[in-house]
């Protein structure tokens, strides 16, 4: 019989203890898994990274590598190409977490009273979940400047506009070139997030979950004040998301800022570097430049700049955000 | 009710979910076109009632590279790292919401930690720990590390999950001396279904699109998932943006059906949100 001694102390009134029943029965056995996996995932990974990061080694011979201690750190400091790796990726995100939180937003509100919500959170969050390799692609023909239909489409609209507007006497009213999209330097981040904000459906979710755990009894108090939509939407709805805004602002901000996928796949000779994001940076330095030790640094530097900016949100946020609206 | 909605909402619902639909409708549309058609025709509207589908593009496109074989590698990779998730997910979970042991806390605190961690930045030192391992040109690196509860998110939502178990089956099943393994396994793993609906189709999604970490660590293309077997296609045959396009569509198809099979669980916060005090 696996009968076990129960303890009962004030301590634990009302609960009940058992010992472990025998070996196999240890509470190690269900935290094993993932103590392995933590270790092998992401503690060797970064202190052989930190390590390999302060030597010279080329990825191939680990025998001939030289110690070099915080030579590849220091060299980071004036590497424009990473610098402007870096830029690049900055203004990439933050035109990326703008608008994609601002779509997910307005999706949120809309999805939020709908009759069948569930259906309609499905319907938005679809994207989110079939966006891969596939996507892109798809995205990058329907970009296409000459022959994709986002650009037949744009023109065909101005053709019939023009075509009216002749008619009653304007002669070429509108003339404007349409963007080159993916092939262009100044165009080709703007249909990055065009394509990424495709993918709202996520940050959506996170907004609809905490609009839907709002308390509706201050909406409804103000509304008896008089207060009317907009202002009710200011000052009693937004305090009350901003934990998930600060949740979404920081993921999506660390998720743009090493965008690896749609770079890889889509950049060109006509962008002039216009993709060039730290992310693939870092894998080029590694994989086509055969820079093995100083692509770690980069990876560890970035890391460690992104660990600081989250920190600092947070801790910014606290003073901002009120995490308790009970009414009590 | 205050729950009423402003007027005419329902009409820029049904306008955004078409335009999001809009992109898979075309690669659908494009991938049943000869390749003429894409490059000196038109958008939807134009009539080109005389052409039939171009079924055959299909047969064309699995052919021209071993596409078939990419879906095969991609459905074993998924299934694999997907049941892995679940179960060491689903017992990491069980241990920090049910059992009491030394350092829980902080433990906890790294998995809040590895959630947020920059996956893809990590994933340069991580390719050197498996190229020391000499796991690199298998499928080890894509499989094993999911067998050992290495997503912080799903190992958080099982915690969730068993925390909202009520108490009293808990002391139940142990009055009647179940084991660990026992109270986890036949008492409370069948109670948090839900979340282990939730976890699986989530987890298969993303290990379904997988691209950067194949990439890596692959390099026989007999191997490739449908990932980076898709962006080999786009290198070796991009100038046929009809077989692309079905190519696409067939590897959209699985996450497709996945989230149809799962949306009741992906949705169950939404549909039936907790009642506010």
């Amino acid at each position: 019989m696996r009968w076990r001694t129960i303890r009962s102390s004030p301590a634990h009134l009302g609960k009940i203890v058992t010992e472990p029943a025998n070996r196999k029965d240890r509470t190690i056995w269900f935290v094993a898994p993932w103590l392995v996996g933590f270790a092998l995932m992401y503690g060797v990974p970064l202190v052989y990274g930190c390590w390999l990061a302060m030597t010279d080694w080329d990825g191939i011979a680990l025998g001939k590598a030289g110690w070099v201690g915080l030579d590849n750190f220091t060299a980071l400091l004036d590497d424009s190409r990473f610098h402007q790796a870096l830029e690049n990726s900055l203004q990439f995100s933050i035109l990326n977490v703008f608008s994609q939180l601002l779509l997910a937003l307005w999706l949120a509100l809309m999805v939020r009273h709908a009759r069948r919500r569930g259906w309609w959170a499905t319907i938005f969050y679809l994207p989110h979940l079939l966006s891969g390799v596939a996507t892109w692609l798809i995205w990058a023909w329907l970009l296409n400047p000459s022959v994709g239909p986002v650009n037949r489409s744009l023109a065909m609209v101005i053709h019939t506009i023009n075509a009216g507007l002749a008619w009653i006497g304007f002669e070429h009213a509108i003339d404007i070139d349409l963007p080159l999209w993916l092939y262009a330097p100044e165009s080709a981040r703007p249909a990055l997030v065009l394509m990424n904000l495709w993918r709202a459906g996520g940050p959506m979710l996170i907004f609809l979950a905490a609009l839907l755990r709002t308390n509706p009894a201050i909406d409804e108090a103000a509304m008896l004040d008089g207060a009317g939509r907009g202002r009710r939407f200011w000052s009693i709805t937004m305090p009350q998301l901003l934990p998930a805004l600060v949740f979404n602002v920081l993921t999506v901000f660390v998720a743009s800022m090493q965008h690896f996928e749609a770079p890889y796949l889509l950049s060109n000779w006509s962008q002039n570097g216009a993709l060039q994001f730290a992310t693939l940076e870092i894998y080029q330095t590694a994989f086509e430049r055969q820079r093995f030790s100083y692509a770690l640094a980069q990876s560890i530097a970035l890391m460690a700049l992104l660990t600081g900016c989250c920190v600092g949100a947070l801790i910014a946020a606290r003073r901002l955000v009120r995490y308790d609206f009970s009414t009590e | 009710m205050i729950d009423r909605e402003a007027p005419y909402t329902w009409i820029g619902r049904w306008l955004i979910a078409l335009l999001m639909l809009l992109p898979v409708a075309w690669a659908v549309w494009a991938s049943l076109q000869p390749v003429e058609r894409l490059f000196v025709g038109a958008v939807f509207d134009e009539a080109n009632a005389d052409d039939a589908w171009q079924w055959e593009n299909y047969r064309k496109a699995v052919t021209r590279l071993p596409v078939l074989r990419f879906l095969l590698n991609s459905m074993v990779i998924t299934m694999a790292a997907t049941i892995g998730t679940v179960l060491s997910c689903a017992m990491a979970g069980f241990a920090f919401a049910r059992l009491r042991w030394w350092g829980r806390p902080v433990c906890f605190g790294l998995v809040l930690l590895s959630i947020s961690a920059p996956v893809n930045l990590l994933i340069l030192p991580r390719f050197l720990v498996f190229d020391a391992l000499e796991w690199l040109n298998t499928y080890k690196p894509l499989i094993v590390p999911h067998w050992l509860a290495v997503s912080g998110f799903s190992v958080f939502l099982f915690r969730q999950a068993f925390k909202s178990v009520p108490r009293a089956f808990e002391d139940a099943a142990r009055l009647e001396g179940a084991t660990h393994w026992q109270l986890f396994w036949n008492v409370m793993l069948p109670m948090v279904r839900p979340a282990v609906g939730a976890v699986a189709a989530l987890s298969a999604v993303v290990h379904w699109h997988a691209f950067f970490g194949p990439l890596l660590y692959l390099s026989d293309y007999q191997t490739f998932p449908i990932s980076v077997g898709l962006r080999m296609y786009y290198k070796m045959q991009g100038a046929w943006p009809n077989l692309l396009m079905a190519v696409a569509v067939l590897s959209m198809i699985p996450p497709l059906v996945i989230v149809l099979v799962a949306q009741r669980h992906l949705m169950r916060s939404v549909e039936e949100p907790s009642v506010t005090k």
